[in-house]
């Protein structure tokens, strides 16, 4: 169907693009609290030095994650503002 | 002159990195969580066609976004995976960890500390030393023999089973009224300690309840407690005989320690003065229960716990984690190795081992031959468990003035 998009569907856009950006925030302070957690360079032997390499991986995937989620967001909302433009969800 | 010190436990312990690596475990669950929930969003979203009705060109457009995020093959859902296979590898580390901490007190290790001990004791002998003398170098040289006697003859079984139906009374506690002769603040841990030396001089059963006002304005309390001053294993008034170290040291409750509770409540200390506890040998013990009961039941907030050759390795992990414990123990001093138990490596328990003595078993022992010097080498430590302890002990050690109410506890039977 090809018609013009009704409200709902519009809000279920604005809604999700929210939720991204919620979520995106989470995962920031997430990244941020492994990051600072207790030093790694410290701990108890060369394994866990090694992980600690690996939280600092996992930190960064947090932040593509949560970027890639602002992205998506800031996408929905976009294409939402455009639709409205063009007199669509009414 | 300081002797070297080694510190097991603390903020820099072992368990203290565990409980950080299990921390980070648990942060790395709960991001993969996070992601987890929006990828479950997304799914039910496209389900449910989300911009279906927004015409081809745009439903395409949404499609290709959230494909990031429905997909198991994107981003998303691999970053979440990876997060919880790092969380359970750190797990896994850890419970390894403690697994080759519980193998390295093995047999092997204990036996090999009896062996050097026999043969120093047997080189005494050779050398016309008598049998008592012999067997005080040999215990000297490794009282972690005491450990291994306690672990496999059998004996802590049967203080386990016999220790709490020792008859222990109740307590009596007489008022001794203000001590003016301890007039002086403690500043540092061996001032702590010689406190406790004078306290341990007076009568069989006397403690002490000092108020000390911190730089920060708030009222503290510290508690001096003896030990063993009567070697009768009977039913005997006085309430440091043998029958309080064989509750004790199973954790048994005693008149000891329920007539600490009473002076405390005698001298006016308040439910919310954080209290320190300063025992040496027995009174470390009774220190420890005093803490774990008078916590539990919310009388008193006991907040630093002193001991000085106390064997506390058995009941000294029942203490809340609030509680903070610096246990010196004397490396030659056998009377710590008598429950047959290390104490825990736990932020909260600090042990510090000293180097002080002259080889004979009460030398090791005693307080001020051993343990003031030693306090004063934790004084100097820069260990940073250490530091840590004294640090949060601060508002006990920086007081201008003391007032010290003396009492004695004794023990009556019905």
């Amino acid at each position: 169907m090809s018609g013009l998009p009704s409200a709902p569907d519009l809000r279920a856009l604005l809604t999700l693009a929210a939720s991204f950006d919620a979520s995106a925030e989470t995962l920031r302070a997430r990244a941020s609290a492994v990051r600072q957690s207790p030093h790694a360079a410290g701990w108890y032997s060369s394994g866990a030095r090694a992980f600690a390499r690996s939280a600092e991986e996992a930190a960064a995937g947090l932040l593509v994650v949560a970027r890639r989620q602002e992205g998506v967001a800031l996408e929905l909302r976009s294409l939402a503002a455009a639709i409205t433009a063009r007199g669509g969800g009414r | 002159m300081s002797s070297p010190i080694s510190v097991t436990g603390g903020d820099d312990g072992t368990s203290a990195r565990f409980e950080d690596m299990l921390a980070v475990a648990g942060m790395l669950d709960r991001a993969a969580r996070d992601i987890e929930e929006i990828v479950t969003v997304v799914r039910f979203q496209s389900r449910f066609q989300l911009g279906a009705g927004l015409g081809a060109a745009d439903e395409m457009r949404v499609s290709r976004l959230l494909a990031d995020f429905s997909d198991p093959q994107q981003p998303a859902a691999l970053t979440a995976l990876r997060l919880r296979g790092d969380a359970a590898r750190l797990r896994g580390a850890v419970a390894a960890y403690q697994q080759a901490d519980d193998d390295s007190a093995s047999l092997i290790d204990a036996m090999s500390g009896v062996l050097v001990a026999v043969a120093v004791g047997a080189g005494a002998l050779l050398r016309g030393r008598g049998p008592a003398d012999a067997a005080q170098r040999a215990l000297a040289t490794d009282p972690s023999v005491v450990d291994t006697f306690v672990n496999y003859s059998g004996a802590m079984s049967v203080v386990t089973r016999v220790g709490p139906r020792y008859p222990d009374g109740h307590p009596v506690v007489g008022d001794l009224g203000l001590d003016r002769r301890a007039n002086l603040a403690p500043g540092d841990l061996a001032a702590l300690v010689e406190s406790l030396a004078v306290r341990n001089e007076g009568l069989a059963g006397e403690v002490s309840v000092a108020f000390v006002v911190g730089a920060d304005g708030i009222r503290r309390v510290i508690v001096d407690i003896p030990g063993t001053k009567s070697w009768n294993p009977g039913a005997t008034c006085d309430v440091t005989s043998l029958s309080t170290n064989a509750r004790a040291l199973v954790g048994a409750p005693t008149s000891y320690e329920r007539g600490v509770l009473i002076a405390l409540a005698r001298a006016g200390v308040r439910h919310t003065d954080p209290v320190l506890l300063v025992g040496h040998s027995e009174g470390g013990m009774v220190a420890v229960e005093t803490a774990r009961d008078a916590v539990r039941r919310g009388r008193f907030n006991v907040t630093h716990v002193v001991t000085a050759g106390s064997p506390i390795g058995r009941t000294v992990g029942s203490l809340p984690a609030g509680v903070r414990v610096l246990a010196l123990e004397n490396a030659t001093d056998v009377v710590p190795h008598l429950d047959g138990a290390s104490n825990p490596d736990r932020r909260n328990v600090t042990t510090v081992t000293v180097h002080h003595g002259d080889g004979t078993i009460s030398d090791d022992h005693d307080l001020r031959d051993s343990y003031e010097p030693g306090a004063h080498d934790a004084d100097l430590s820069a260990n940073a468990s250490v530091r840590d302890f004294v640090h949060s002990a601060q508002g006990f050690l920086d007081a201008a003035a003391i007032r010290t109410h003396a009492f004695v506890v004794t023990r009556a039977y019905p």
